[in-house]
């Protein structure tokens, strides 16, 4: 199966509802050859439920989705034992995590309790309830959606074990023009999701996360990545660097970007591509790193930095 | 990635034109050809300035400034940088090139121009580039006052490569760049603050209530545990009953009111960037300690009637960062309402502080306001050049007293 048409069908399909966005739909492949989680951030409007929505119809499988509020309960999310009087037993009923795609759109309106509810379900892709463990179906992907922070009312940050627990965060910024006025026109007679055509199967899906598998990652891009990871753990302006997690996920998503270029191999330019929407969300800046730069800043300095790899008898300087 | 298109401003030629303009007046008016090293020499001009033309029309598409840095902060007195990443995407180089770059006053650039213009800063840094390569330009600078520093213009000057001029390009439209500048929350007058222990003031949070959202656990019940805390269907499986516990909470806020005006005066008070500077220190405690604040100032923000400017309660690192964004771009010589307006709203709001931070002098009207919030348990502060000073309900009889 060749990555890169799957690929182009994947964007066709989504293009149908979403005009542009090019970039975040090549992270969002590449998230799900990563097997990760990704969490859309951006201002009200930009299109995250649309974009959430129509990628769910592309992957195909079992699709749910869950409108967070405060008073929505973890018992609402992984489900609840229920007592049934003919067999005089507690029957669990699993909540909406039972699917592979799982909309949770709003997520930073719920409260901590529940938003912690998912945490076993994003990393160990499984649910335990009463000392009981369900296993979730493969491929379990969730796709969650919040309003940038900055709106405080009503809303509970994400914390950060389970900022650390989503393969990627992207940022939906304003269309341009031009994709704006192509948007009017999509959009002037009612859209459906209807449209949008299933591009893979299950078994697509575990092919295409097996591939990952395939690729070579030298020792010494293996050496640049770690390279990275430790200096966000010895920088001044971040009270908390990238996990072990994370140093994981930058793995995953550089072979990942590395398959949609179509190599099998990775390269210090897919680690360079890749990291700032990986490792920005997980970092936890200090007082002056959040007051004199971002978190996008920091991780755009520190890839400056860091030496590259370069291949035996390549100057430097034509890197 | 942003990338800026230049446009060019030529100034050369001009002499090596004239100098054509006399030799061909020359042969006609002398009606004798010039010799042959002259038309040679002629010729070597002409080829020189046809390569100039060629390269400087060409040099303007070639080349793109993307700026690395989309906001760039510091704290007044601090060192910052600017960064450029020059690219040049064909086969020409350039040889010392010129990135002269000006900002607003509020910044000083390290390597200043000899005479900038009025009111802004201005640098020049040399470079080379070859062909199809980039270059990351670093041009430091010392942020001196509190404000923003807009970089009104970004040129490149290009020595002509055969000589005879330059080549001046300019970006297109404005930059978009500011830099901006907060209050120095470093300051050694700050100080002052640090031994301070003002009763309640940096208290950590006190279990006066419990978020029933936020339940944190269970434990075995305990004899005087209210009814509504057991967890049924805990107690049902176990057979044992079972006290659900919640995450205690406490309402410790703080409203700092920042006052424009000063008591006689329309203007603002004397050391008014020294107030700010110990906002600044202060709302950095607040962060720290996640303590929940909000900010008041008296700057009119309505026509029409007497709005006031109001940043909501929040706390946290984000919530600072608003907090100094907001002290950078305030400008204090502005319209402001009587800070007894605010006050009112305050105690007509309900939801009342339990910590009251007043900057600025205090007239007899504000007087009679803090009063009222002070019976009503309110404790207020009063925030100058000097630091905090607690008011207490004996000092407020006093000084209406003597004012009047």
């Amino acid at each position: 199966m060749d990555i890169q048409h799957k690929l182009t069908q994947f964007k066709e399909q989504i293009h149908k509802v979403i005009v542009g966005n090019d970039e975040v739909i090549d992270l969002i492949f590449i998230s799900l050859l990563g097997k990760g989680h990704i969490l859309f951030e951006s201002v009200p409007g930009t299109g995250k439920t649309v974009l959430s929505n129509a990628i769910a119809k592309a992957i195909g499988g079992k699709f749910n989705r869950v409108q967070f509020s405060p008073d929505v309960l973890p018992s609402d999310i992984v489900g609840t034992s229920i007592f049934n009087p003919k067999t005089q037993d507690f029957d669990f009923k699993i909540g909406p995590v039972d699917t592979n795609i799982l909309l949770a759109d709003e997520i930073n309106r719920a409260t901590p309790r529940t938003q912690s509810a998912l945490l076993e379900v994003m990393e160990e892709r499984q649910v335990t309830v009463d000392g009981k463990t369900h296993p979730l179906p493969e491929p379990f992907i969730i796709l969650a959606t919040q309003n940038q922070i900055e709106s405080k009312q009503g809303t509970f940050d994400l914390p950060q074990a389970q900022m650390d627990r989503f393969f990627m965060k992207i940022n939906l910024g304003y269309p341009s023009v031009e994709e704006e006025l192509s948007m009017l026109s999509l959009h002037q007679r009612p859209s459906t999701l209807k449209v949008i055509e299933t591009v893979f199967t299950s078994d697509e899906i575990n092919y295409l996360q097996n591939q990952v598998e395939k690729v070579t990652v030298d020792e010494s891009i293996k050496k640049y990545l770690m390279a990275i990871v430790s200096a966000t753990r010895e920088h001044d302006y971040i009270d908390l660097g990238i996990s072990p997690r994370g140093a994981l996920a930058l793995m995953r998503g550089s072979i990942g970007h590395a398959l949609i270029r179509g190599r099998d191999y990775v390269m210090p330019e897919d680690v360079k591509a890749i990291a700032p929407y990986i490792l920005a969300h997980r970092l936890d800046l200090s007082i002056d790193g959040m007051t004199l730069s971002s978190a996008e800043q920091i991780i755009s300095d520190i890839l400056m930095k860091v030496e590259v790899p370069v291949e035996y008898g390549v100057k430097r300087d034509e890197v | 990635m942003k990338f800026k298109k230049f446009d060019q401003h030529d100034d050369a030629f001009k002499e090596i034109k004239f100098l054509f303009l006399i030799v061909f007046l020359r042969d006609i008016v002398i009606d004798r050809p010039s010799s042959f090293i002259f038309r040679l020499m002629l010729g070597v001009c002409l080829s020189l300035i046809l390569l100039n033309w060629i390269y400087k029309t060409k040099i303007s598409d070639m080349i793109t400034m993307e700026n690395v840095q989309p906001e760039i902060r510091a704290y007044k007195g601090q060192e910052g940088v600017l960064r450029y990443r020059l690219k040049l995407h064909r086969w020409l180089p350039i040889f010392r090139g010129r990135i002269r770059v000006t900002a607003g006053r509020n910044i000083l650039f390290h390597h200043e121009v000899d005479s900038p213009p009025k009111n802004l800063t201005q640098t020049e840094f040399i470079f080379s580039l070859m062909p199809k390569s980039e270059k990351l330009i670093e041009i430091p600078f010392i942020a001196q006052h509190r404000g923003i520093s807009r970089i009104t213009e970004s040129e490149i000057i290009i020595d002509q490569p055969f000589g005879f001029g330059k080549i001046h390009l300019r970006a297109y439209g404005q930059e978009e760049r500011n830099v901006l500048i907060y209050p120095d929350r470093f300051a050694i007058h700050n100080e002052s603050l640090k031994d301070i222990q003002l009763p309640g003031f940096f208290a950590k949070k006190q279990a006066l209530f419990k978020d029933p959202l936020l339940m944190i656990g269970s434990r075995a019940y305990v004899h005087g545990d209210p009814l509504r805390d057991i967890h049924w269907k805990l107690s049902a499986k176990t057979g044992e009953l079972i006290t659900k516990q919640y995450q205690p909470t406490s309402h410790l806020s703080v409203q700092l009111m920042i006052n424009l005006r000063s008591l006689k005066s329309f203007i603002p008070p004397e050391n008014m960037e020294q107030i700010l500077e110990k906002i600044a220190y202060m709302t950095a405690i607040f962060a720290k300690e996640e303590i929940p604040y909000r900010i008041s100032i008296n700057l009119k923000t309505s026509n029409q009637s007497n709005r006031y400017f109001q940043m909501s309660e929040g706390s946290g690192k984000r919530h600072y960062r608003q907090t100094l964004e907001l002290l950078a771009k305030l400008n204090i010589i502005a319209m402001t309402v009587p800070m007894e307006k605010v006050i009112a709203d305050i105690l007509k709001g309900g939801q009342l502080p339990t910590h009251l931070i007043v900057t600025g002098q205090f007239s007899s009207a504000l007087m009679d306001e803090l009063r009222i919030l002070s019976l009503k348990g309110v404790v207020i502060y009063q925030l100058d050049q000097h630091g905090l000073t607690l008011f207490e309900l004996s000092d407020f009889k006093q000084e209406v007293r003597s004012d009047e």
